[in-house]
């Protein structure tokens, strides 16, 4: 270690000159031992010397303070805090130790004038500072060693700087807990050069953290550990031509947040640690001068200006603009409600069921993963953004490569019935990184929520394509039973009583036409399936009504007849006979129109034709039943030499399909 | 149904028994002499029956007949022999039984035509009535007719005087499909008819028997309201003034028998099994 020889002659001789004039003013220190309570309220045992100045009293000469207590809450553990140095016209002056000890008294004792002494064990922190009318200068060292037997055993972290002006200035070294640190400062405390952490040697490899500083800039960072070496990028730390001034720990916070690696890219496990090992160790390091147990050292006896500690350079950003922030809360609310919407589907039973069943389904449920993973990590840029810290990072440079690393996979992998499948996924695409007031950012989540809308309907879809063939499977089911039901009631499996010669006359053409419907039906896809089962069981269900039908005609037939028919008591032969009314209408009926009607429906058996054929009997009987009770003389004159189906169905004003 | 019939069988029986004594008694006067049989005379006769039903139950019965016979040189229809119009009217008591009662008006034409001791025509009024049994049966009918004729004549011999006569008429007769089960239109049939006639009143004396008609026919039944018959009918009876006399005919018989229904179309309705 270097110290400064001819700052050091400067600050004693300033010092000289000034307790020189102190003493001539306060004439004639006296010494004095009183009880003293520090800042922090802890009390003890002073022994100074003081001077009048004025009306006032000031330290002036040696300085010692005492403090011995039992800790309240430690087993048996004794704490002992002293301060001790000397003051120049109540400043500090010259050098000055901190000594704080915990200490456990041993079962070794011994009595040396009357007073019964234990020896003990324990820790001491001890930090050795020089002061210089106040400030910080000269070589300062804090060290904590280990006590044993009352006797120090060893030193686990000891950190020497030296300071200037109450400024660090020069090189910084030391060992904490077997790290060794060091580093340097220059002008200004600027953090400069190269700023090393080397770890504890690990399977014979030593692992260096490096940090690269150009007055106070941080110009590189990395970290090698044999053959391997990791670089921390940063993003938005350049300073240019405007910066601030940042003590170390608003620096080391900014630097967790600009690292773009850990925060927004890859990083391992091993990396992300010792960044923040080294952040603390650098903090333990530089903090150990000035702070311990929580109170600031130096603070707590009047007299000294804390010194500072490095600085770093930070760019000065501008204020974010209106636009920027109104930006920043819109996508923040949007990627809330694509978060509520992915929750919605990722948390819903039947999607979670069919995922593992339904190809579609399942990728498509990776792919809204993919998009929940790639939304979250957004979400965590923008309240990063929103983060204090980022006053001091420049957004426009770090904003690229930070969204750059978000993205989202190739490919999505996914698992259906055991089986794993992989995917090409069309993801949509962030049109530009650069941050320009999150403009591209908030569009590109407007795409995302689409997509993920998209998704939903997808799903929907693939579901609803899902249920449909259950649904389809279940119809089937159903259409066979229709089918069998055809076919058994046309070929009379069952021997019905209803069974007829009409139905034996179309039994063929029946069985045929159903053959082929279902043939053409088993040749679909299931898509087609889907469209065509209605029909094919309308048309089943077709064929199974011109069942009934048919089985109905040979009774309505002879309610035909007998409507057109009277009873007539003939007094010849005393008996009631049946007499035929409406002649021509009844045997237009029988002889042209039920043959016309029985050939319509032998050349309509197709699913296609047969439907709309099927009213044709029942509007033919009702007409034939209502015209009964109607004059028909005109329609019998018309019918007199009418043999056409067709022509009868003209004049009898049947509505037929 | 029942009771129908049993009234039937009773008439029956009655009628059997009248002509069991009426025989009975003729064979008592005739025990000493012995019955001859002309040879059979020859007849056409053309007859249309009609009946129009005015109400539910009633009938206008009118007949027509239109008689030939034969000539020295023609058979059958050598000479007009007889223009008979008989008119009624028919109650329907009962679905199997029916009663008639109305006048005929019978034209005689002589028996020997330029022959001036015999009228060209004579009229012979009759009163009439009827009592028409009906047996259906699963396949055929069966018929029971009574019928009784207050007749006045005369012959057409110049100068003759009327005379009234009680006709006591039994016809047993049947209708049988036969190209169908069941009579109905487009049946043809065949009908065994038997009819005896028995008479009474002053003139009558021991020829009680005016006339026994075997009469087998064909019909048709041509629809409800129109059927046809044809057969040949034989017959033999008592000569009014010589009871060993019976006289034979051979008549050939086409008869038309139409049944119309007059009433108003509405009222026909009820008969109509529409609302069956």
């Amino acid at each position: 270690m270097k110290c400064k020889c001819t700052y050091l002659l400067l600050v004693t001789f300033f010092s000289f000159l000034g307790g020189f004039t102190q003493r001539i003013q306060a004439q004639s220190p006296k010494l004095k031992e009183v009880p003293y309570l520090l800042k922090s309220g802890i009390a003890g045992e002073t022994r100074y010397q003081f001077a009048v100045s004025g009306k006032d009293t000031i330290f002036q000469g040696p300085f010692s303070f005492r403090s011995t207590s039992l800790d309240a809450e430690g087993d048996n553990l004794f704490l002992s805090l002293q301060y001790q140095g000397n003051f120049k016209n109540g400043l500090n002056d010259g050098a000055w130790s901190y000594s704080f000890k915990e200490l456990r008294p041993l079962r070794d004792f011994f009595e040396d004038d009357n007073k019964i002494t234990f020896k003990s064990r324990g820790t001491e922190r001890l930090v050795k500072a020089e002061f210089a009318l106040g400030k910080a200068s000269g070589c300062w060292e804090w060290l904590e060693q280990d006590i044993d037997l009352s006797s120090a055993t060893g030193t686990s972290s000891r950190m020497l700087a030296s300071f200037s002006q109450g400024v660090l200035l020069g090189d910084i070294e030391g060992d904490i807990n077997g790290h060794h640190l060091s580093g340097k400062a220059v002008d200004g405390g600027f953090a400069d050069g190269t700023w090393v952490i080397n770890y504890p040697e690990k399977n014979n490899i030593i692992m260096q953290e490096v940090r690269q500083f150009q007055r106070g800039e941080l110009v590189a960072h990395y970290l090698t550990s044999g053959k391997y070496m990791l670089h921390y990028r940063y993003g938005g730390l350049e300073v240019q031509d405007e910066w601030v001034e940042v003590p170390l720990d608003v620096y080391l916070m900014v630097l967790s947040r600009a690292v773009l690696n850990s925060a927004y890219g890859e990083f391992s496990e091993l990396a992300s640690q010792t960044f923040q090992q080294s952040n603390r160790l650098w903090n333990d390091a530089l903090d150990g001068f000035l702070n311990h147990r929580g109170e600031r050292i130096w603070e707590q006896i009047p007299g000294a200006e804390e010194p500072s500690m490095p600085k770093f350079k930070l760019p000065k950003i501008p204020a974010p603009s209106t636009r920027e922030l109104s930006n920043s809360a819109d996508i923040k609310k949007m990627i809330a409600e694509i978060q509520k919407d992915l929750d919605d589907l990722l948390n819903d039973s039947e999607i979670e069921i069919n995922r593992y069943i339904n190809s579609k389904v399942a990728l498509y449920v990776e792919a809204l993963k993919e998009h929940q993973k790639v939304l979250k990590r957004y979400e965590r840029l923008l309240k990063d953004l929103s983060d204090p810290s980022f006053e001091l990072i420049r957004k426009s440079d770090f904003f690229p490569p930070a969204i750059s690393v978000i993205q989202y996979p190739n490919r999505v992998a996914f698992e259906v019935e055991g089986l794993k499948y992989e995917e090409s996924f069309p993801f949509p695409q962030l049109k530009s990184i650069e941050y320009e007031e999150l403009v591209h950012l908030k569009a590109y989540v407007k795409e995302i929520q689409a997509a993920v809308k998209d998704l939903e309907v997808a799903i929907d879809n693939a579901l609803e394509v899902k249920q449909k063939e259950k649904r389809l499977q279940e119809k089937e089911q159903v259409l066979i039973k229709q089918r069998d039901e055809v076919m058994a009631l046309f070929s009379n499996a069952a021997e019905r009583e209803d069974y007829n010669i009409y139905h034996r006359s179309i039994e063929s053409a029946v069985g045929a036409e159903v053959k082929k419907a279902f043939k053409a039906y088993a040749a679909l896809d299931n898509f087609e399936k889907l469209e065509r089962i209605d029909d094919l069981q309308q048309c089943m269900e077709d064929f199974i009504r011109l069942y009934e039908i048919q089985s109905a005609i040979p009774a309505q037939l002879d309610r035909i007849k007998e409507v057109y028919t009277r009873i007539v008591f003939n007094p010849y032969t005393m008996i009631d006979m049946e007499e035929r009314v409406k002649e021509r209408v009844y045997n237009a009926f029988q002889n042209y129109l039920l043959p016309y009607y029985l050939f319509d429906i032998q050349s309509s058996l197709t699913c296609e034709l047969l439907g709309p054929k099927l009213k044709n009997f029942e509007s033919m009987y009702r007409v034939m039943i209502s015209i009964r009770e109607q004059d028909t003389r005109e329609l019998e004159k018309e019918l007199r030499r009418v043999s056409s189906g067709e022509r009868i169905i003209q004049l009898l004003q049947i509505e037929w399909n | 149904m029942l009771q129908l019939n049993t009234n039937s069988r009773g008439i029956v029986s009655t009628l059997w028994l009248m002509i069991a004594v009426l025989c009975w008694q003729n064979q008592l006067s005739a025990q000493t002499q012995k019955a001859t049989f002309r040879p059979p005379n020859t007849n056409l006769w053309l007859g249309t029956y009609a009946k129009l039903r005015l109400t539910d139950k009633i009938f206008w019965d009118g007949q027509f007949h239109f008689r030939t016979g034969e000539s020295d040189n023609v058979a059958f229809v050598g000479q007009m022999a007889q223009i008979y119009n008989r008119h009624a009217v028919s109650f329907r008591l009962k679905p199997n039984f029916l009663f008639t009662v109305g006048p005929v008006l019978r034209l005689n034409f002589t028996p020997d035509p330029g022959n001036p001791e015999f009228k060209t025509m004579v009229v012979e009024p009759r009163i009439w009535h009827e009592y028409l049994f009906a047996m259906p049966y699963e396949r055929f009918m069966v018929y029971h007719r009574i019928r009784i004729e207050h007749r006045w004549s005369k012959t057409n011999r110049v100068g003759d005087d009327w005379i009234f006569r009680n006709r006591w008429r039994y016809k047993f007769y049947m209708a049988i499909p036969i190209n169908k089960p069941k009579l109905v239109p487009g049946a043809w049939y065949f009908s065994p008819d038997v009819e005896i006639i028995m008479q009474s009143g002053k003139p009558v004396g021991g020829s009680p028997l005016e006339d026994l008609r075997i009469y087998p026919q064909i019909g048709y039944i041509a629809s409800p309201t129109v059927k046809y018959t044809v057969g040949p009918m034989y017959t033999t009876g008592q000569s009014l003034n010589d009871p060993y006399d019976f006289r034979t005919r051979w008549v050939l018989r086409f008869n038309v028998y139409l049944s119309l229904d007059v009433r108003k179309w509405e009222e026909k309705i009820p008969e109509i099994r529409i609302f069956d």
